[in-house]
């Protein structure tokens, strides 16, 4: 079996590598996506320290139990299915709800600030934290597949079991919701896109 | 012009994704350039879009 030196495509050379034990392409699977997972996970959930343990549960369990699973699709969707179940069954069981709950108020409270307040970098992710939050449920699951996830509209519709069509109706809404919520941030904005060029 | 502009949002965003084909990138310039109401739309649309998906 030849040992991949980058991730393929479709993940699935590098699947069955893994499966066939080969510890080099699961190190190259886990540093390609461990960062962009734990920034997904971390969209549920809230708390960066649970979304790391959720991955690292998830890469656990796909190198245990390699022998006995099945990757359906492509090797970065299961992987994102997987921490995306895993996040939720997280927030359901409680353990970071009410951790959740706090975070959404601390940034809840940002928006009551003058918007002629100098706001920079975390303040400016805190807002815009807070409209991703308040997008309707499907819309932000949405919208935090494609942002921190970085997956195609063809990936979460797959994920979801939706439609592409519905994917992108979500990402026009979220589009118009998020420029409604942001309006009075417009100077802000602007001076975020000048300094990050 | 909110229901109008609602086709346009998807497009706006698709197109910001790197998800629109050739005709629907086509279908977005076309409409930007019929008023400068529109351009406006467009330009100040991806001047928040962008920011959020960073």
């Amino acid at each position: 079996m030849p040992i991949n030196l980058t991730l393929s495509t479709n993940g699935i050379q590098d699947w069955q590598a893994i499966r066939n034990g080969d510890e080099r392409a699961f190190e190259l699977m886990f540093k390609g996506y461990y960062q962009s997972l734990c920034s997904f996970a971390n969209s549920f959930l809230g708390d960066i320290d649970e979304a790391e343990e959720i991955v690292q549960q998830v890469f656990y369990s796909l190198w245990a139990k390699r022998d006995s699973i099945e990757v359906n699709s492509t090797l970065k969707s299961y992987l994102y299915k997987a921490v995306h179940n895993s996040s939720l069954n997280k927030i359901k069981q409680g353990k970071v709800r009410q951790l959740y709950a706090d975070s959404y108020k601390a940034t809840a409270n940002v928006t009551t600030h003058s918007t002629t307040d100098i706001v920079q970098g975390k303040e400016l992710e805190a807002i815009i934290n807070d409209a991703i939050a308040e997008l309707p449920e499907q819309c932000g699951v949405v919208f935090k597949m494609s942002r921190f996830g970085n997956l195609k509209y063809a990936e979460i519709a797959d994920e979801l079991g939706i439609s592409v069509k519905t994917v992108e109706n979500h990402m026009g809404k979220a589009l118009k919701l998020m420029r409604d919520k942001l309006k009075d941030y417009l100077h802000v904005l602007i001076w975020f896109l000048i300094f990050n060029q | 012009m909110e229901d109008n502009n609602e086709h346009i949002d998807i497009l706006i965003a698709k197109v910001a994704m790197g998800e629109a084909d050739t005709k629907e990138v086509q279908q977005l310039t076309d409409w930007e350039t019929l008023s400068e109401e529109n351009r406006l739309y467009v330009a100040q649309s991806k001047k928040y879009w962008v920011p959020c998906l960073l």
